[in-house]
């Protein structure tokens, strides 16, 4: 058994929600974005919200990010759809693709992901003094 | 005193801690990991078992299955983890305690006996 494989747990696990909170900074960030990536007849594509995907680590234990996942179709047509007929992007009837970005999700998903890291940081500290306190039989 | 299994079996439970630890740890880990399935780490039977009868010491690590059931499948609930985090981190400690106790006594057992 390796003495600090449940650190090596806690410690992926931090590293996975801390990703997990990027991404949500970079929907956040990319809410209203209608150019993201080109489609292959050359016009824009407005940004697609990504999440993370977490799998179990079966040999080490913990977590990690097995990739990063852009919900919604690739060509943008399950899109919301917003009449702006100004806006450069806007088709012809006068409507703007809009990325797929929900505050609300957005917000919920930063809070569990808060919540996680710390759960994580807990479970380090429970360790922390484990090991402390397991050094006190050495000087009985 | 030195032939009882007081000590051997604090160290075994003390291991058996540490799995536990171990398995929370990585529940913890995967609290938002879809499908996953949650460990834990039982011995009290088995500590049981090895102070009546002494002989080798296995904790089992098993999957209780979920408690609730999460729309992401994983079966991680977090209160519940965090409870048996304190709980297996306080009961560590009460363990170190003993062991220091024990071995003190022993230690004034060896000591007063020259005198």
């Amino acid at each position: 058994m390796d003495l600090f494989r449940p650190l090596e747990a806690s410690g992926s696990g931090m590293a996975a929600e801390r990703f997990r909170l990027d991404l949500i900074a970079e929907n956040l960030a990319n809410m209203e974005t209608t150019r993201a990536e080109r489609a292959p007849d050359g016009s824009w594509l407005p940004y697609r919200r990504k999440v993370p995907l977490f799998v179990t680590r079966p040999e080490e234990g913990g977590v990690e990010v097995a990739g990063v996942i852009r919900v919604g179709r690739p060509d943008g047509s399950d899109l919301p759809r917003r009449y702006d007929p100004a806006h450069p992007d806007a088709d012809r009837e006068g409507y703007v693709r809009l990325p797929n970005v929900d505050l609300v999700k957005e917000m919920t998903d930063l809070i569990t992901a808060t919540r996680a890291y710390e759960a994580n940081v807990a479970a380090v500290n429970a360790f922390k003094a484990m090991f402390r306190k397991a050094l006190e039989i050495g000087r009985a | 005193m030195v032939g009882d299994r007081t000590l051997e079996g604090l160290g075994h439970a003390l291991f058996a801690l540490g799995l536990r630890l171990e398995a929370i740890s990585e529940n913890l880990a995967n609290v938002n990991t879809p499908g996953y399935r949650r460990k834990d780490v039982f011995f009290r039977q088995e500590l049981g078992r090895f102070f009546r009868e002494g002989g080798s010491f296995r904790p089992r690590i098993s999957y209780p299955g979920p408690g609730i059931t999460r729309l992401d499948r994983s079966e991680v609930e977090l209160d519940r983890e965090m409870v048996a985090l304190a709980e297996t981190a306080l009961l560590y400690e009460a363990l170190v305690q003993e062991a220091v106790f024990k071995l003190r006594s022993l230690r004034t057992a060896i000591t007063e006996g020259r005198k």
